[in-house]
């Protein structure tokens, strides 16, 4: 008989964080991987940034003080955190022991490194997509801060492609850092080749690739919060027409960005789509 | 709740500056009751845990199968995870006192509902005193707008005198005045070793508090020393002589009415 599983794996086991620069296909990648069997990936929750944030600033400002004056140690403040963030998603987990939850929330990118350490059993998928692409969707956007100001990121091209570089730059340190732990998802690749890529993804997550995960359209899914900013596509067959929206954006790329978009493979300008569908 | 720190944790806020370190000083002469210095996370994770509840709970609930209660008993579980290794050390309750759990004891009371919370009220004219006289640093090495600024000193003591009124319904809040507690401190220590079910003994020793206190814990803390020497009422009224006119006008303007309220001034 099967050992059962831990239902509240408190080093992240079963935990995996997938993370990119916002509009870069993380509500595709949901649409995706959800019908798999053993996965399950819900909506974004934004929670694991702010409690791996909030343990690295307990962590480096607190530590000593609570190592002093209450034995804490800082192995205690970890478990402590870890166990906080595992046990919000202990109820999915539990009811399959088999299954893989991957929680979406885009920035988590901000915190890869520090998911890792907090959750040393976790595992990462970096959403990259061309950044011409996602500065042009982020300009269609109307995100705005908690005084109604509309983010630069969201307002101007040069900020949108900034904060692009700046995300992936993070994405791509952490793939240093935690290699092993990480796999890079290409947007484009989802879009032009999805049964490879999600082949290799499934493979990294320890499972199988399931046809359902290509059979997407038209399965109910609710989208929540800025997940709804795709509602347009969220049933639309992977077609090259998702690729290469960008382009005009290509004269306002500097150097250093044009630098990242060439690491990342995205060297040339794409070329207008022959609009054909694609296969799996 | 069973909690790892045996029976339920107590905990004590107000305004800093307020006497929330001499409150550490008494209870731990109890010797039933252990309070280390301000561990400064609890705040923190209860605003956390407020900003999941309004932002995310409907996700939450639906898509992860986690609801408000089993979201708090989480926040519960991290916190008391958090006190126990002083519980193990000491076998005694844990009382926790890092000035701004006040501005959480909404939070604290979904998360401990069993918790006696304490929270110490003083004259917000000589809190703003003491804490322009602070040095106090942010993370990055900035003073403190609260050490700089007499209206947002004056301001975080509004705020932290609001939070404790919103409590006055609660029959587990007990609410204490720091100049009850240095001029009657027989009956402040008994009106709080009642409500923390502390006995005639302990509350002779925590008259005693200054014999007992431990100044080399808290390293970090601003009135370690003075909370070393007998209670007196020196410290009353130190505004008087502290602050100007346009320091004085500045905390009238912002909390005046509240001072008025009750009745310091």
């Amino acid at each position: 008989m099967p050992e059962p599983a831990d239902p509240a794996p408190g080093d992240g086991q079963r935990l995996v964080f997938a993370g990119g620069c916002p509009r870069s296909g993380l509500t595709l990648l949901r649409r995706l991987v959800e019908p798999h069997s053993r996965i399950h990936c819900g909506p974004d929750t934004g929670l694991p940034p702010a409690i791996a944030m909030q343990w690295q600033a307990f962590a480096s400002q607190l530590g000593d003080l609570h190592a002093r004056d209450f034995d804490l140690r800082a192995e205690d403040m970890r478990r402590a955190m870890a166990g906080l963030l595992t046990g919000l998603f202990e109820v999915p987990l539990a009811a399959d022991p088999r299954r893989v939850l991957i929680e979406k929330t885009s920035l988590n990118i901000a915190a890869f490194e520090q998911l890792g350490r907090l959750l040393p059993q976790a595992k990462f998928i970096h959403v990259v997509r061309d950044g011409r692409d996602v500065a042009a969707s982020l300009l269609d956007r109307d995100w705005r801060d908690a005084n109604g100001q509309a983010y630069p990121h969201v307002s101007r091209a040069d900020a949108a492609l900034k904060y692009w570089f700046d995300l992936t730059g993070i994405g791509l340190r952490a793939e240093q850092a935690l290699a092993g732990r990480i796999h890079r998802v290409r947007y484009e690749d989802l879009v032009k080749r999805p049964r490879a890529t999600l082949t290799a993804l499934t493979a990294f997550l320890g499972l199988g690739y399931e046809p359902a995960m290509l059979h997407f359209a038209g399965r109910p899914v609710e989208l929540k919060g800025l997940e709804r900013d795709s509602l347009p596509l969220i049933n639309s067959a992977l077609t090259q027409r998702r690729i290469g929206t960008g382009a005009a954006l290509d004269a306002q790329v500097t150097p250093e960005i044009r630098g990242r978009l060439d690491a990342l493979g995205y060297a040339a300008a794409p070329a207008p789509g022959r609009r054909r569908k694609v296969r799996g | 709740m069973q909690y790892a720190v045996g029976k339920s944790p107590i905990f004590i806020g107000g305004a800093p500056r307020s006497g929330t370190t001499l409150l550490r000083a008494i209870v731990n002469a109890s010797r039933n009751i252990v309070c280390g210095p301000e561990m400064r996370v609890i705040p923190a994770l209860c605003h956390l845990a407020e900003q999941i509840e309004t932002s995310h709970l409907d996700v939450l609930s639906a898509d992860y199968g986690l609801d408000a209660d089993a979201l708090n008993a989480r926040f519960a579980k991290t916190i008391d995870t958090l006190l126990s290794p002083l519980h193990a050390r000491t076998g005694a309750r844990v009382a926790e006192k890092t000035p701004a759990n006040i501005l959480h004891f909404s939070q604290l009371r979904r998360l401990f509902p069993d918790s006696p919370l304490i929270g110490i009220v003083r004259d917000g004219r000589d809190v703003v005193a003491s804490l322009l006289s602070m040095d106090w640093r942010d993370s990055k090495g900035r003073p403190m707008a609260i050490t700089q600024d007499a209206g947002a000193a004056a301001e975080l003591w509004v705020h932290s005198i609001q939070a404790g009124a919103r409590m006055h319904d609660d029959p587990n809040y007990l609410e204490l005045r720091y100049e009850h507690l240095a001029t009657d401190p027989e009956r402040e220590i008994g009106r709080l070793f009642d409500k923390l079910g502390e006995n005639d003994a302990a509350k002779a020793r925590a008259l005693d508090h200054a014999r007992h206190f431990d100044r080399s814990a808290g390293q970090s803390e601003s009135s370690a020393e003075r909370v070393a020497q007998p209670i007196d009422a020196s410290a009353i009224g130190r505004w008087q002589r502290d602050l100007d006119d346009r320091q004085l006008a500045q905390i009238d303007a912002v909390a005046g009415r509240v001072l008025r309220t009750l009745g310091y001034a």
